[in-house]
């Protein structure tokens, strides 16, 4: 169980009152898109927000445009079971579409800690890691296959058997 | 010499065999290999030595031909921390990626046992589970049957081949031709990001948006239950298609110095981001 990082604060009344509009602000422009529950005696391998852990790549959500699904503990007595919940939010800006973390820890329904994370520094952190041969190079763009001379196609178009069947059947559920 | 080509599924993906030869004859000799290698390995059919395992605890006598696959699990499980590992089977079974393509996650999805915890694997033929454990041996399979169609055709002394299976593929030849391979774009598969130069080696890709349902796609972290997001897709190049495919999986998890302690491949990462990482000799062009 990682420990909490608190935010640098000048006075705790001051740092609640700035939490509560950053989340407030927060929520008006960003869109939540998916909520992970984690129960503190649960919490093995926690996602790592800022840095990632040593032997392995961690984890950075994707910017989501589309809504997932959210699954919540169940909770009969408070309305949120103490813990600490992430978030993810996507939201537009000039530069493309950008995504930002939320980790907020509850106990006895109040925010007792809260750590915003931009997802973007996120991977570039990964990659300024560890031991690397080669540098980092620009974004790649794509060009159109069939403009370039080629033998063969390496790529996953071609997905399993009954696959494809799959998907159009549980896309189609997913409107009713 | 003539040129001779073969197209047809198996394994669950389409597979396209190039060669140049006297004749065509070799092809049967294939296709009934890697059926005989489907029906041993596949978790999709009913009657494989793999669902049998699935079903049955108890000591298994493996095939001659399971032990560098095996082989290769067990160093990869090790280097990755356990993230690489055979016995996801279930965890993918459960969120939906079973054998009727149900794509419906459980509500509660049980992380893997731990491969001590499961089983015991006695090279070179002898698997002891101590429990019905639902093997998957994807990450690795695909590749090693390319292995062992590249292993028939030198044995008919065909010089000359291409041999792929649903993008990833071997290549063979005694001249100083190398193949143009289109590194698909994981985001728009009319588009490549780049040319790879393909000669006498294997190059297998990995990416994270094609079989994709709910949150997930086909490369599941067994500790988290998730599906890794920071990577649209990746790719090896190795002497084999074993190790090219076995290392496009563990690049989900793994950080390549560490792979590097015990192979020799080359890489290309495509973040999300769009960014890459490669390797200082893989052999590509990228488009920027």
């Amino acid at each position: 169980m990682e420990s909490t990082q608190t935010p640098i604060q000048t006075s705790k009344k001051g740092l609640f009152t700035s939490i509560i509009s950053l989340l407030i602000l927060a929520a008006a422009f960003i869109g939540i898109s998916t909520i992970k529950t984690q129960d503190k005696t649960q919490i093995e391998d926690e996602a790592p927000t800022t840095s990632p852990e040593p032997e392995t790549v961690p984890q950075a959500p994707t910017p989501a445009t589309t809504p997932t699904s959210t699954t919540t503990t169940k909770n009969t007595t408070r309305i949120y079971r103490d813990g600490t919940y992430t978030a993810q939010g996507a939201y537009g800006s000039p530069a493309g579409a950008e995504s930002i973390g939320l980790r907020l820890t509850l106990k006895n329904d109040i925010v007792t800690d809260v750590l915003v994370t931009p997802m973007a520094t996120n991977i570039k952190s990964v990659q300024y890691q560890g031991k690397f041969i080669s540098g980092i190079k620009a974004e790649v763009v794509g060009k159109n296959i069939d403009s370039l001379r080629v033998d063969v196609v390496s790529g996953s178009s071609l997905t399993p058997d009954g696959f494809n069947d799959a998907l159009i059947k549980i896309k189609a559920e997913a409107h009713i | 010499m003539h040129t001779f080509k073969d197209t047809f599924r198996a394994i669950g993906t389409v597979w396209n065999i190039e060669i140049k030869n006297t004749d065509a004859s070799v092809f049967n000799l294939i296709r009934a290999r890697i059926s005989e290698f489907e029906e041993i390995y596949s978790r999709f059919r009913d009657s494989s030595l793999i669902q049998h395992i699935a079903r049955t605890a108890g000591t298994h006598i493996l095939p001659d031909d399971a032990a560098p696959m095996f082989d290769l699990y067990r160093t990869l499980y090790t280097l990755t921390d356990g993230k690489m590992t055979p016995l996801i089977g279930q965890a993918l079974v459960d969120i939906g990626y079973d054998a009727s393509y149900s794509l419906k996650p459980k509500e509660y999805i049980v992380s893997p046992p731990t491969w001590d915890d499961a089983m015991e694997y006695i090279f070179p033929k002898k698997l002891i589970t101590h429990m019905p454990v639902q093997l998957d041996m994807g990450a690795i399979g695909k590749g090693y049957c390319i292995d062992i169609v590249s292993d028939i055709l030198k044995q008919h002394s065909v010089h000359e081949f291409t041999v792929e299976a649903g993008g990833d593929m071997r290549h063979y030849t005694n001249t100083h031709e190398s193949i143009r391979v289109a590194l698909e774009d994981p985001q728009d598969k009319t588009q490549a990001i780049g040319i790879a130069y393909i000669q006498n080696v294997s190059i297998c890709g990995s990416s994270g948006n094609r079989r994709v349902w709910h949150e997930y796609h086909h490369i599941l972290d067994p500790d988290t239950i998730s599906s890794p997001t920071h990577i649209l897709g990746l790719w090896v190049v190795a002497d084999t298609a074993m190790i090219a495919d076995a290392l496009a999986t563990a690049l989900f998890f793994t950080k390549p110095e560490i792979l590097q302690r015990e192979f020799y491949f080359e890489y290309l990462i495509l973040y999300s981001d769009r960014t890459t990482l490669r390797s200082e000799s893989f052999p590509a062009e990228l488009f920027t």
